[in-house]
Parts: structure tokens; C-alpha cells; sequence
């Protein structure tokens, strides 16, 4: 076990007229190479739940433990704590701020304190694992590059830390359709091949259904379901009570169910889908 | 690191100092730094006292909010009071620390001075906790409308003002997101010696400089898209409407300035 959040409450502003209560008694364990997709609608929690998972914010009631130790004050730990766990934040190209892109992707790594060569080797296997090609982009300024391209960097500097887990608050957020497939595609790679601990803030289920192997479903700081998608997208009411929409083959699943067809619910695809009907077909023909 | 600023914050709510005219506050703000300037004795500061206070129970602001703001102030004042006590020469000797001395003038100058201080803060305060900040800046334009006879461009300046204050939030929310951005890549604010520690700075600072011309360049396009050339024969969508309740306040506080000046003599 990675983290365990243990009934965490998190007040914004206490004692002002604006305080905010954007968690409640939310707990939560993250496993060792798992993939987690937490969804929710906007306001409902999501950013302020995974800044507790590197101790950026601090719990107002409840424990967030990291190996088994509770996580607190300390700032040595905390930095330590930090420097495990890579957080990309929503529209993260803001944080963008060197000459060119290599020394920017740099600036995880050599706040871990590591050496020139094992940055600049960091540096580039990082900013292939977003795609982009090093020697192109390595002497550009970060600023002089497409807002898609800005994200890849942003993400190749919290990759160049190598964290044992790494977090991303809607990293397809504002991409076009491609761009969107093609991050969560290297999101998903990264998973597979190496082994990396995931966890996806998102507000589709369209985007995760098919890559993460858990769900959580936030509304109003509160977790309403949780499970595999499959299981969770079987409580459609609950999801459409939160505004949350299925996706689409989901829905086709659940009409051919309520027309008294039996079909698993685990199918995201349009390939899939066509398999399950085709073979329906040919079982109600024989 | 900026929660415990609320000087100019505003407070939306449906008091009577909230529904008053903002140009009538604003005199009647004048009028109240007016009195807090020619009270010369503690009794004075006493009336001065309740009235306010009268008025923060009539604003419906909480209490526990409104006073918490103003610790900030409350450490200014603990400044002065303290170089009061200490420099200013005069009267009896009260206390004797080695070569210093703390003398009676110094205790009643120094108190003075503290008082005033607070009593200024907290007039203010309540002005900007009971007014939006497009209101305050529409009452402050109505107000320097005569001095564009003499070249000031009143309405310039409002519009800065309105702006300013409209951003505020915007950038304090943006530098607290980009601060926590780059901690989470390791960065490390606050050890190493006043060197290392501006420097550690930059990963801040660039990112809030380039947002920040981004926005007045976005905010340019967007009024210049809407025709926006500046305050000459501009109208308004509320226009201020001053009722008798405003005047009512205005002369109150003029009143209150007079009838405290006049118990000073
Ligand atoms: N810095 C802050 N100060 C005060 N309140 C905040 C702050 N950040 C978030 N909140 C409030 O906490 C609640 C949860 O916000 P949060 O940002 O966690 O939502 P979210 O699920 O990430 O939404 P989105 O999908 O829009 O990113 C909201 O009601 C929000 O207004
Ligand atoms: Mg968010």
C-alpha cells in the first residue's frame, strides 16, 4: 500500500464568511501500480483531494499516511514526500518558466539533487515519453511552443523526476480531440510499460472508462461510488443524479440490457461493442 | 501566506451601510478621518469608539472576521507605540532600562498616535468591507468629476482603479496555484541565505509575470472589441441615485465632526 487517506476533512478559510468545507470524511487507500481515475463535476473536490496525496495541503481533520507513516508538518518530510510523488496540475503550462525547454524539464531533478549527466540523461528520456523529440525541442523557449506542446513539457518535468506515483488534474483538459487521445494514450503507456502508479483527475467517464482499473466518484467533497467501472457505471441513476455522463457504449449496453439482453457491462469500445452484438446476433438466430 | 490579508476585501450584504450611495460614504468616510484627526483626548477617542462600533453592529459585518483582519495593522501599531515609548523625551520618568527611558510624554503621545492609527484602519475598513469595488470606484469618479476641468482624467483613473482591484483575487489565486506547482516539483522557498532565497524566487515570479501581461493584453482586445475609447460621453448601466437617506448620513457625520471638534476646544 502506497497511501491511505484516513477520514479526511478539508476546510478553505475557516472562521470567514467564505470558508468552504470541499472534503468530508474521505478515505481513500492507493495501491502500488494501480491506475485510479477519480471523476467528479467542477467544485466537487477533485483538485483539493489529490493535493492531500503529496501533503501540499494538509488534512483539517483525518491522517494521510505514506508507507505507513503519517504525514504531517515536517518540512523535511514533506519535501520528501514531494519529491515521490509527482503532481501535475490543471493547465499545468503555466508553471513554465526557463530559458528552453531542457532546462525546464531540469528543474525536478536537479531540485532532487542529482547530477548534470543523470539530469540531462532524465531530461531526455522524459520528454520522449511525452512525445516530443529532444533534439528539436531541447534549445526552443517553452513559451514560443503550442499550448499542447506546453502541456507535454510540463508533464516531461514531473516525469523527469521519475516519482513512484505520478498524479495529473485533467491533463487532456482543453486539447482537441487528438491531442487529448494522444496524452491519455501516453498516460496509459506509461502504466503498462512502466509500471508507474497512476492516478487521473477527470470529469468524463468517456476518457477513463477504458484505461483506469478504478473508479472514484467524488460530488460534493463527498465519495458516492467507487469501484471498477464497470461495476460503477452499473449505477446509472446515481451518476445521472451527479450529471455525470455515461459513455456512450455504456448507455448501448444498459438499452440492450433493459430490452432483456445479456450483455457485459465492461465494454468502452465501438470494436468491443460490435463483437458482444454480433455474437448476440448469432445467438438469437440459432 | 495571503488568507489573513482582508483590508479592501469586500463582504457582499444587505445592511444599510451596504445599500448607502458609495459617494456618500466616501464623504462621510472624509468626515470620519476629519473627526479621528481633531480628537485631541481620550474621551474623544471613547465616542469615537462607540460610534464606530455602533456602526460595525448596524453593518452586520462579523465582528471575529472584521477584527482578525486588522491584526496586521495591529503590529504597526505595536511598532509605533513602542518607538514612541522610547524616543519621545518629555514628563516624568515612568520606567529605566540601563540608558533608556520610557517618559510620561512618550506613553500619552505614543497611545495617541497607536489610537489614531487603528481608529483610521478601521474607518476604512468598514468603507471597503461595505462597498464593491466597482461601486467604490463609480462614487470615487462621480467625485473627481470636477477636477477634469483642471486636467485630471477622472475617469482614467477610476477605470485603473476598478481594474486593480478586480485583479487582485485573480493573481493571488494564480501565485498561491503557481507556488504549490512548483513545490510540488521539489522546489525549495524558504532555506538557504537571502541570496538563494531571491533567487529561489524566479520559478515564481516569471510565470506570474507572464500570466499577468497575458491578462492586460487579453483585457485590452477584449474592450477594445466593445468599443471602449475612454470616459467622454460614456454611459452606465447603474447609474447612482443618492436618496435621502444618503444625505441624512452625510450631515450625520458631519454633525458628528462638528459637535467632536467643538467639545475639543
Ligand atoms: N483556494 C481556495 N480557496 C477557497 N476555496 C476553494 C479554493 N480552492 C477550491 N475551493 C473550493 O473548494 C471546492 C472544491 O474545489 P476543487 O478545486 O477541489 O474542485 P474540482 O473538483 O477540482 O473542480 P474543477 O473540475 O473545476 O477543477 C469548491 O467549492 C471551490 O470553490
Ligand atoms: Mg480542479
Amino acid at each position: 500500500m502506497l497511501l491511505n487517506l484516513k477520514n479526511i476533512s478539508y476546510t478553505y478559510m475557516p472562521g470567514t464568511p467564505f470558508e468552504v468545507t470541499a472534503l468530508k470524511n474521505i478515505t481513500l487507500d492507493i495501491h502500488q501500480g494501480e491506475y485510479l481515475a477519480i471523476i467528479g463535476q467542477t467544485g466537487s473536490g477533485k483538485s483539493t483531494l489529490i493535493q492531500h496525496l503529496n501533503g501540499l495541503l494538509l488534512p483539517t481533520t483525518g491522517e494521510v499516511y505514506l508507507d505507513g507513516h503519517q504525514v504531517n508538518k515536517d518540512k523535511k518530510r514533506l519535501t520528501a514526500m514531494r519529491r515521490r510523488i509527482g503532481l501535475l496540475f490543471q493547465f499545468p503550462e503555466q508553471q513554465l518558466f526557463e530559458e528552453n525547454v531542457a532546462a525546464d524539464v531540469a528543474f525536478g531533478p536537479r531540485n532532487l539533487g542529482l547530477s548534470d549527466q543523470e539530469i540531462a540523461v532524465r531530461v531526455d528520456r522524459a520528454l520522449r515519453l511525452v512525445g516530443l523529440n529532444p533534439s528539436e525541442v531541447r534549445d526552443r523557449s517553452p513559451f514560443s511552443l503550442s499550448g499542447g506542446q506546453m502541456r507535454r513539457v510540463a508533464m516531461a518535468g514531473i516525469l523527469a523526476m521519475e516519482p513512484d506515483l505520478v498524479i495529473l488534474d485533467e491533463p487532456a483538459a482543453g486539447l482537441d480531440p487528438r491531442g487529448k487521445e494522444e496524452i491519455l494514450n501516453r498516460i496509459d503507456a506509461l502504466h503498462r510499460e512502466h509500471k508507474m502508479t497512476v492516478v487521473l483527475v477527470s470529469h468524463s467517464m468517456e476518457d477513463v472508462a477504458s484505461r483506469a482499473e478504478r473508479l472514484i466518484v467524488l460530488a460534493d467533497g463527498e465519495i458516492r461510488l467507487a469501484g471498477t467501472p464497470a461495476d460503477v457505471f452499473q449505477d446509472a441513476a446515481v451518476l445521472e443524479e451527479l450529471g455525470l455522463a455515461l459513455p456512450q457504449m455504456t448507455l448501448l449496453m444498459l438499452r440492450l440490457r433493459s430490452a432483456g439482453k445479456e450483455v457485459p457491462m465492461n465494454i468502452f469500445s465501438v470494436e468491443a461493442a460490435k463483437e458482444v452484438i454480433l455474437q448476440m446476433m448469432g445467438g438469437d438466430k440459432s | 501566506m495571503f488568507k489573513s490579508i482582508t483590508i479592501g476585501q469586500f463582504l457582499p450584504g444587505e445592511s444599510l451601510l451596504h445599500r448607502l450611495d458609495p459617494r456618500a460614504k466616501f464623504i462621510a468616510l472624509i468626515l470620519f478621518i476629519g473627526t479621528v484627526f481633531v480628537v485631541q483626548t481620550f474621551f474623544g477617542y471613547l465616542l469615537l469608539g462607540i460610534v464606530l462600533f455602533g456602526l460595525l453592529i448596524v453593518s452586520q459585518l462579523p465582528l471575529r472576521y472584521f477584527f482578525r483582519g486588522l491584526r496586521p495593522v495591529f503590529y504597526i501599531t505595536l511598532f509605533t507605540l513602542i518607538v514612541h515609548f522610547f524616543m519621545t523625551k518629555g514628563g516624568e520618568i515612568i520606567l529605566r532600562f540601563g540608558p533608556l527611558t520610557v517618559e510620561s510624554d512618550g506613553v500619552y503621545l505614543g497611545t495617541f498616535m497607536a489610537l489614531r492609527i487603528i481608529f483610521l484602519v478601521i474607518c476604512t475598513s468598514i468603507l471597503t468591507l461595505t462597498t464593491s469595488p466597482i461601486a467604490l470606484a463609480d462614487g470615487l469618479e462621480y467625485l473627481m468629476r470636477p477636477l477634469t476641468k483642471i486636467g485630471v482624467p477622472s475617469h482614467e483613473i477610476a477605470m485603473m482603479m476598478t481594474i486593480a482591484l478586480r485583479f487582485i483575487p485573480t493573481l493571488m489565486e494564480e501565485s498561491e496555484k503557481i507556488t504549490k506547482a512548483q513545490l510540488a516539483r521539489g522546489a525549495d522557498f524558504e532555506s538557504g541565505n537571502i541570496f538563494r532565497r531571491a533567487k529561489s524566487m524566479v520559478p515564481l515570479l516569471v510565470p506570474l509575470f507572464v500570466s499577468v501581461f497575458r491578462r492586460a493584453d487579453d483585457l485590452a482586445i477584449a474592450m477594445e472589441a466593445r468599443c471602449y475609447r475612454g470616459g467622454k460621453g460614456r454611459t452606465r448601466l447603474r447609474e447612482l441615485l443618492a436618496t435621502p437617506l444618503d444625505y441624512f448620513a452625510v450631515l450625520l457625520s458631519a454633525l458628528f465632526l462638528i459637535a467632536v471638534a467643538w467639545s475639543q476646544v
